[in-house]
């Protein structure tokens, strides 16, 4: 493991180029509840920026809101620069945002080739003739079969999705999330249910997708959280506890207090 | 393919074996009713949506044809085409407004507005309409010299047109169109959330289930030359969705065979007494409960079991 390179120290750094993600003054109400509370973060081009929180921390919802499943009661997101509060998440999916669930969310009585083909098919927007069928576009093929091989499940290639293994199907999962080629990837607990052997090659694996993307990642693995991340925000009761480098938020008390507990849970 | 265009030849030859006027005419019905179930599939088996108001394109389909050609019996290829494209708009119209509602209120909202147009049919547009009365004296068409007042050339000819029909519809089905409006059906979040624009391509699944629905409607009236609000009714609504669970919903052939089965059943029983239509419901509750997934979900399980006991 590569050590994550060196970032600037302070929590908003001044941005010189804008931030691959921003979202500012975000507030999330579900009726009396408040799930989401003031929240403003800057997600810098690059690396691997993991957001943790206990249960009901709205570390979800913050992902639901980014990726524009959730419209916030108040506050924007911006990619790049550019306001992007009112596109919905078939657009900001098209914009290069890619998402993946926290539960599994492949497509059902489809093969994993399939799953994956039909990802490829929804950035080309152009009206395809109908009397072509989907088998007779070679490029959708060719980039399935390229994530196949990325994810790792080419001897799977042709079974039904829904009868995969758990760890298998959070792969595909991913790799139908990378389908859309996206440049920034929100991952919602990729590691959730999967088993102890099973995690070192998903994290290789989401290591060797993060090269060249942006990758939010929320995650209840602390030790790797802290392995693989460049920054770390922490948020509890909805907001923003702290956030800075792995170094920086374990040595911050008001996350120990609050959440790392006093047992030293992190190494 | 093999089996359809097989269906297709088979039905085609038909008419030489069956020389008996009622039969070409009760099989020509029957063909009608696979146009509009072929084209209610799309919304309902492919893409999962429970509409309850398709009558309302079946059955404007219906009056639109009739305005035309009975003016003009010669009009009638303008007039189907006409009756198609205000079965396709309309739906785009009742699926734009109900497409704001999910689930339940989705569907009572289509049923709604479909009664909505019988009601506006039956009554306030009597003199354009016929109201209740209906309109009589909707011609069959005169091309090429064909008597199409022979049953068995019509019957031909509603053949052409569902032949068109299902290889449109199997062809969109395999197309990639087709194939998002499966992602929709199985899993709409992850759809959305992988780029495709769910709303719209519930409108247009819809809209081209309203064309199949218009030119179905069209073919109706010119079948019983005789238009009647009965098409816009929600009971006709109610039997597309009957025969679809019945045959099998999602499949191409489900619906064929769900028409068939249902008009046939209706024909046996409403000769015999005038309940039938409660018979046909408690052997509808009864397939539901013992053949989920239709006729069709039955016969291939069985198959399944026939091969493995084999090998």
């Amino acid at each position: 493991m590569t050590p994550p390179p060196a970032t600037t120290p302070s929590a908003t750094p001044v941005a010189t180029a804008p931030a691959a993600l921003r979202c500012e003054g975000i507030n999330v109400y579900f009726g009396a509840l408040r799930a989401v509370h003031g929240v403003t973060l800057d997600f810098a081009a690059g690396g691997i920026h993991s957001v943790i929180g206990p249960n009901g921390a709205g570390k979800t919802t913050l992902i639901n809101v980014l990726s524009g499943r959730q419209a916030p009661s108040a506050g924007k997101v911006l990619m790049e620069g550019r306001d992007i509060s009112a596109s919905g998440a078939h657009r900001r999916a098209r914009e290069g945002i890619g998402r993946s669930f926290q539960i599994t969310k492949v497509f059902a009585g489809m093969t994993v080739f399939e799953n994956l083909r039909l990802a490829a098919q929804a950035r080309r927007v152009r009206l395809q003739p109908f009397w072509r069928p989907v088998e007779s576009y070679a490029e959708l093929a060719e980039q399935a079969d390229a994530v196949v091989t990325e994810i790792g499940l080419q001897r799977l290639r042709d079974h039904p999705a829904e009868l995969l293994s758990h760890g298998d199907q959070r792969a595909l999962e991913l790799g139908i999330t990378l389908m859309t080629a996206p440049r920034i990837l929100l991952l919602d607990e990729p590691l959730a249910g999967v088993g102890e052997k099973e995690i070192e090659p998903m994290m290789d694996v989401i290591t060797r997708v993060a090269t060249g993307r942006t990758v939010i990642l929320i995650e209840h693995n602390i030790d790797v959280v802290m392995r693989v991340s460049n920054r770390v925000v922490v948020m509890n009761q909805g907001m923003v506890l702290a956030s800075g480098t792995p170094d920086e938020v374990q040595r911050d008390p008001a996350v120990r207090e609050a959440y790392l507990g006093e047992e030293d849970a992190v190494a | 393919m093999k089996r359809l265009l097989l269906l297709i030849v088979a039905l085609a030859l038909l008419p030489l074996v069956v020389k008996d006027q009622g039969a070409l005419y009760f099989m020509t019905l029957i063909m009608v009713w696979c146009l509009f179930a072929l084209g209610y599939d799309l919304v309902f088996g492919v893409t999962g949506l429970l509409s309850f108001g398709h009558a309302a394109f079946f059955g404007l389909g219906s009056y639109v044809f009739a305005f035309i050609v009975i003016k003009n019996a010669a009009l009638f290829p303008l007039a189907v085409i006409a009756a198609g494209l205000a079965g396709g708009l309309l739906a785009l119209l009742v699926a734009a407004i109900a497409l704001r509602l999910s689930g339940i209120y989705f569907s009572l909202m289509t049923l709604a507005i479909a009664e909505l147009l019988f009601f506006v049919a039956s009554s306030p547009l009597r003199r354009l309409t016929g109201g209740e009365d209906g309109l009589t004296g909707v011609p069959r068409p005169n091309f090429f010299g064909i008597d199409f007042y022979q049953e068995a050339n019509f019957y031909l000819l509603v053949l052409a047109f569902l032949a068109l029909g299902l290889l449109a519809a199997r062809a969109l089905r395999r197309s990639p169109f087709g194939q998002a409006l499966n992602g929709v059906r199985v899993n709409e979040i992850r759809a959305d959330q992988v780029g495709f624009d769910v709303r719209r391509l519930k409108l247009a699944a819809f809209a081209v289930s309203g064309v199949f629905s218009g030119v179905a409607g069209a073919l109706l009236g010119s079948l019983m030359q005789f238009v009647n609000p009965q098409g816009l009714h929600w009971s006709t609504s109610g039997d597309v969705v009957i025969m679809s669970l019945l045959g099998g919903v999602g499949t191409l052939f489900g619906p064929i065979i769900g028409v068939v089965v249902f008009e046939t059943l209706k024909e046996l029983i409403s000769s015999r007494t005038v309940h039938w239509y409660g018979i046909l419901g408690l052997i509808f509750i009864l397939s539901t409960m013992y053949m989920p997934r239709g006729i069709i979900g039955a016969l291939d399980a069985a198959g399944a079991r026939l091969r493995t006991k084999k090998s």
